[in-house]
């Protein structure tokens, strides 16, 4: 693990944080390229995601929300329309990337010197705390615009029952190549 | 339909709102604290937004800054309508793109505005709401297109 992963080690508080891939500098080699993605090819990513209450606790609370319905299990048991925490839509960033660990397909969305041009997410269902997730994702498309290399990612997440809950798609402009993400992944 | 369930957290129905209405703003400060905390609740640990030392190097936006997630002002854009229309807001698509990067020490505003208001019946009735992201020098750096499903008004004709 590199150094830099300490700085904010103190930080981490739940149980996802403490399990997961947390230095990217550590796995690039590891993920995607772009110039290596495979195009148009819609795979079940490994894993189930349980939305634990302390997840979203977590996320809401590093947005600075204060309402109790996103903050306040107890009153989310009173007054929630499930009686849990409320679930922020763009919660969907988490699970997307506790899904593209290294070595998935679409795990280039870890690469370091990416940008991020622009996202979509669409919410067929809301999710909530204790839903059991599973994930289909496909590298959707691969372009060049203006000299610079873009991939999007399209992914459809559906609940334990099979219900489709979201769709996203996220674009970031890529280091195009191995060699080129070399340059921002061996620095240290 | 959305039936607003406890009197502390209502909803407005879709026809109390016109295009032009404008949102109360969301306003927060690019730290590395936020960003850190932000970047372990989504498990985007980039090196960009997660290591100083790293960004100095690598410039990636040609800052030697941190610089925040876009998820993160996605996020926050998308926070000024659960903020305005109440938590219970069922928020179905939100289409965001970031224009200019946000290094630490930038405080952003996010104005949202409602755009459209969407008569489908049947429980799909929708309002279009652009939020738009600015930084301290006036440069937008992000805009997110983002739609909610409201409840009509009983009785109210399209």
């Amino acid at each position: 693990m590199s150094g830099n992963t300490e700085r904010f080690e103190h930080l981490v508080e739940t149980d996802k944080q403490r399990r997961f891939s947390r230095d990217f500098l550590a796995t690039w080699e590891n993920c995607e390229f772009w110039d290596r993605a495979d195009i148009g090819r819609m795979r079940q990513a490994p894993g189930v995601f349980r939305v634990e209450e302390e997840d979203v606790l977590c996320y809401n609370r590093a947005l600075g929300e204060t309402h109790p319905l996103y903050v306040d299990p107890e009153y989310a048991r009173r007054y929630a329309p499930n009686g849990t925490v409320l679930v922020h839509p763009v919660f969907t960033t988490t699970i997307g990337f506790w899904f593209s660990q290294p070595g998935i397909q679409g795990s280039w969305i870890r690469t370091p010197g990416a940008r991020n041009p622009f996202q979509k997410v669409e919410i067929e269902r809301p999710i909530n705390v204790g839903d059991r997730l599973t994930m289909m994702q496909e590298n959707s498309e691969r372009f060049w615009r203006r000299g610079q290399a873009y991939i999007t990612t399209h992914a459809i997440i559906y609940d334990q029952n099979d219900h489709r809950k979201a769709e996203l798609w996220g674009t970031l402009i890529l280091p195009p190549s191995r060699d080129d993400v070399r340059r921002f992944g061996d620095l240290s | 339909m959305i039936e607003p369930i406890h009197p502390e957290n209502p909803l407005p129905y879709l026809d109390d709102l016109r295009s032009g209405d404008e949102l109360e703003a969301v306003v927060y400060e690019i730290t590395q604290d936020l960003i850190d905390r932000y970047g372990l609740a989504s498990l985007d640990l980039n090196p960009v937004h997660m290591s100083p030392d790293w960004s100095k190097k690598a410039r990636v936006f040609g800052t030697p800054a941190t610089v925040q997630h876009g998820m993160m002002s996605m996020s926050f854009m998308t926070s000024v309508v659960l903020r305005s229309l109440g938590p219970l807001a069922q928020v179905v698509r939100v289409d965001s793109k970031f224009t200019k990067p946000g290094p630490v020490g930038q405080t952003i505003t996010c104005t949202g505005q409602v755009q459209d208001l969407h008569v489908h019946g049947n429980g799909n009735d929708f309002v279009t709401i652009q939020v738009v992201a600015t930084d301290q020098e006036g440069d937008t750096v992000g805009i997110s297109t983002i739609d909610v499903r409201l409840p009509r008004r009983p009785g109210a004709t399209p």
